[in-house]
């Protein structure tokens, strides 16, 4: 029987060290920072020009390729340390059993990635600030950078195929859901293979997985992007296949992305029984 | 009937042994020295009695149920194993009481019963980063404790204490002592050892011999 009580302080533990953690706080400036990079030269053109732009910008920040593999390499970033074995663990381990506690840094993964996605987006809206305008539509700033129309250039790109298809409130919802799903499978695929291997081999493949995106731009063929769990959240990309082998994208998307987060989340159920539990982080 | 029970334990990592065929057994209401050299194997067998390790060859009984396989992590023991760590930003209080909330077993007067017992009553409301290392290990023997675990399985315990700290402890494992807690403890300080055990056990290259 499942003890909830156990399963929710663990949880409430690993977040609470998270929260007062500096490298939590440490990725997200530098994540933002990034993006303020790439967001700047808009923002200049803004002021200079009196226009004040919508706030659905996300969607063209995790279309962009280099950004949205930082981003989520940011979050490869936070769960380096997986299986998060250290000496305050210990002391949870040895009050819980051990799928429990396995459960609990499962919920940890879902639950710390969606504050840092959510961050990330709130951020990249204050970004724009004071050229920000609210409106449930684009708005003709973001719809005029889409089709080409501004005489900026060198600046982040803005698909025409989001603002086209999509309604702002949709392609916001549907980025931060793919982007979090991703996360969360190359946080687990992550923690999997960290307990397998002491050497942090969960992390080397998860980065893998993340420049895969890149390569299908780059090197592979277009063929591959399906493959690819980070090219699955970029709804450019989604939008532009239509359907993935005959199925509707954006269901694909959905479906495999929610396929690999079960199905390594029971791997890491089944082999958390087999692992040794070792401190591997001195951090106190 | 034994509270613990060894039987035919090894451990090997690779070609490396570290536990070499461990059989010994622990009754209720005494206090087991664990004495040996760094590398020793000491911190093992801990880890190996309390579940830290799901492989190994032979047995171990826990209060007459056989720990078959990592399923079965024993929860109910009081464990200090190497240093163990807490939230810095919280009390200590905060931290055992939420350590206490997995289990949910104990009351907050409980807590703070397990806090002045170790003599830390005066410091519960500090936040444990400005704890030195001694307040430290006294945390880590009150969330060991504060659960009243049949067994206690203590490792370095006196790490960082004081004399005046080491003394008031020695008098704790006393107490629990005669109120039938097995405590197993490792430590290098023969002192601590000849005042305190029953029994005690020397670990040399991974072969274990009663020596007291």
């Amino acid at each position: 029987m499942l003890n909830f009580h156990g399963i929710w302080a663990c949880f409430i533990f690993d977040l609470k060290k998270l929260l007062q953690s500096s490298r939590f706080y440490m990725t997200i400036f530098f994540v933002c920072f990034v993006i303020w990079d790439h967001l700047a030269p808009i923002s200049t053109w803004l002021s200079a020009q009196h226009y004040k732009i919508t706030p659905w910008v996300y969607p063209f920040i995790s279309s962009s390729v280099f950004l949205q593999m930082v981003i989520v390499g940011g979050t490869l970033f936070l769960f380096s340390d997986a299986p998060f074995f250290n000496e305050t663990q210990i002391l949870l381990i040895v009050r819980i059993n051990r799928v429990q506690w396995c459960i609990a840094q499962m919920l940890y993964i879902c639950v710390s990635t969606m504050i840092y996605f959510a961050a990330i987006s709130l951020i990249s809206v204050f970004l724009l600030v004071p050229n920000i305008t609210f409106s449930s539509q684009w708005g003709t700033v973001i719809l005029a950078l889409s089709r080409g129309e501004t005489n900026l250039e060198n600046v982040m790109s803005f698909s025409k195929y989001i603002t086209e298809s999509m309604s702002p409130i949709n392609a916001n919802a549907l980025c931060l859901l793919f982007s979090w799903m991703a996360s969360v499978c190359l946080a687990e695929i992550q923690f999997f293979f960290n307990l397998e291997e002491k050497k942090q081999i969960g992390s080397i493949i998860a980065g893998f997985l993340i420049l895969q995106d890149l390569f299908s731009l780059m090197i592979l063929s277009e063929k591959s992007e399906k493959y690819s769990i980070v090219t699955l959240t970029r709804v450019s990309v989604l939008i532009r296949n239509g359907t993935i082998f005959g199925i509707d994208s954006f269901e694909y998307s959905f479906f495999v992305l929610l396929a690999l987060m079960l199905l390594f989340f029971v791997l890491c159920l089944i082999r958390i029984n087999k692992t040794e539990i070792y401190i591997a982080n001195r951090s106190q | 009937m034994p509270i613990i029970e060894i039987r035919n334990l090894t451990k090997k990592y690779n070609d490396t042994v570290v536990l070499n065929d461990i059989n010994a057994s622990f009754e209720k209401g005494l206090i087991y020295g664990l004495i040996g050299r760094n590398g020793s194997g000491k911190t093992m067998l801990l880890r190996c009695i309390c579940g830290l390790v799901p492989t190994y060859e032979g047995q171990v009984w826990i209060d007459g149920l056989l720990e078959t396989s990592a399923k079965r992590l024993n929860t109910d023991m009081g464990v200090i194993i190497e240093t163990p760590g807490f939230l810095h930003n919280q009390t200590g209080f905060q931290n055992l009481k939420l350590l206490a909330s997995v289990k949910n077993k104990i009351t907050d007067t409980e807590i703070c019963r397990a806090i002045e017992r170790v003599g830390l009553d005066a410091d519960m409301k500090k936040k444990v980063g400005k704890y030195s290392l001694g307040m430290r290990q006294r945390l880590a023997i009150a969330q060991a404790i504060m659960e009243n675990p049949p067994i206690l399985l203590l490792d370095e315990p006196f790490n960082g204490l004081d004399n005046e700290g080491v003394e008031k402890m020695r008098k704790l494992f006393l107490t629990l002592k005669a109120q039938g807690k097995t405590i197993i403890l490792a430590s290098h300080n023969q002192t601590d050892i000849n005042t305190l055990c029953d029994e005690v056990f020397e670990i040399d290259a991974g072969k274990l011999q009663c020596v007291k």
